[in-house]
């Protein structure tokens, strides 16, 4: 949901660690923050991964428009009501990779949910646990909640198994989005040079190019959401 | 005498939308046996060490008893590599060398793959950096 002021909350949230969550929030916030809106990223998880990029890298902390902060770790009620209510722009959840009611409940707030997932069939048991839990709570509100697995550091070539299992994705009720990301060193580059794909010198055009790509699906998520609401 | 308010906080001015699916979520949470939180708590005291009782030393063996040594979990093996030399055009190494750097890949890996995109058999195992491109 967005609030009042337009605001628009993409969390990323899987119960598994280690699947690019705090990678894919900075490649986001990058592509948010060079099309010149205000980015806000507040990070949920324990490892501080975002947190510790932003406070030890002098250049993450002169991106203009950007604020980092760090999420509560107790009172998380009146927060997220105080989030909800006053928050404006674009801001990013970084979840901790575990399934907590704390992470369910950011997670079925947000305008978008993103579950990334490498092509294993672990990552993808997890993120369909992810869809399962919001899908319960989507159930109760009678409300849709916005969820999409983002297929993440998929190599050049896939062998026959992973595409196999592409393909279970995509038979299944499991909505993901079909932009994947592949394993590039651009993306690994945020945290050694303390930047962010889009502001890296030099660029990596493809790494730009699949991110701009990602974008475009999450605006158009974003915007069938307000023709529903208009209509 | 009147009795005392309860001490529980009222939700004044909280969303109904936001009081409906935090009560959703906790419903959820409740039925799946998923934990509140499960952040660690950060201690901000240092609280005196425990004592380390140190595991008693394990028995020598009898002289008679061969030591257990772990199997080898042989799996498949890359195939035998040779060197050899080919002249490019200077661009196009200077393609290889691009690609590599900008993929995180060996310039090996990227002949390779594009071997087999034209059409080459590679298999995947060859594909992985042997000892020499470490």
């Amino acid at each position: 949901m967005s609030n009042k002021h337009g605001a628009r909350f993409i969390s990323f949230a899987s119960p598994k660690g280690g699947v690019g969550k705090s990678t894919s929030c900075l490649a986001i916030a990058g592509a948010l923050l060079a099309q010149g809106v205000k980015v806000r990223i507040i990070d949920f998880d324990q490892t501080e991964t975002i947190w510790r990029w932003y406070t030890t890298s002098p250049a993450a902390q002169q991106i203009a428009n950007l604020t980092v902060e760090q999420g509560p770790h107790s009172d998380h009620g009146d927060y997220i009501s105080s989030l909800w209510g006053g928050a404006t722009d674009y801001v990013l959840l970084d979840l901790a990779g575990s399934l907590s009611e704390l992470t369910l409940m950011i997670a079925a707030f947000a305008t978008l949910t993103i579950t990334p997932a490498k092509v294993s069939e672990p990552d993808i048991i997890e993120a369909n646990k992810m869809a399962n839990k919001l899908h319960a709570v989507a159930r109760r509100v009678s409300k849709p909640i916005n969820h999409r697995i983002l297929l993440n550091e998929v190599p050049n070539i896939v062998s026959r198994d992973e595409v196999d299992l592409i393909e279970q994705i995509d038979s299944s009720n499991l909505a993901r989005f079909q932009t994947i990301i592949r394993r590039r060193s651009s993306y690994s580059k945020s945290f050694s040079r303390g930047t962010l794909p889009h502001f890296a010198d030099p660029i990596n055009p493809k790494a730009i190019a699949e991110i701009d790509d990602l974008m475009r699906e999450i605006d158009a998520i974003f915007e069938n959401d307000q023709l529903k609401a208009a209509a | 005498m009147k009795p005392a308010l309860p001490t529980k906080k009222m939700a004044l001015g909280v969303d109904p939308d936001i009081m409906q699916t935090m009560a959703a979520v906790k419903e959820v949470a409740q039925e799946s046996n998923i934990p509140t939180v499960v952040h660690p708590k950060i201690s901000t005291s240092t609280a005196a060490p425990s004592p380390v009782v140190l595991p008693a030393p394990p028995a020598p063996l009898p002289d008679d008893v061969a030591p257990v040594v772990a199997k080898k979990v042989r799996g498949p093996k890359p195939a035998p590599v040779r060197r050899t030399s080919v002249d490019l055009p200077v661009y196009v190494i200077e393609q290889i060398r691009s690609m590599a750097y900008h993929d995180n890949k060996t310039k090996r890996r990227v002949i390779l793959e594009a071997l087999r995109a034209g059409g080459l058999t590679v298999k995947d195992i060859d594909l992985e950096e042997g000892p020499a491109d470490a």
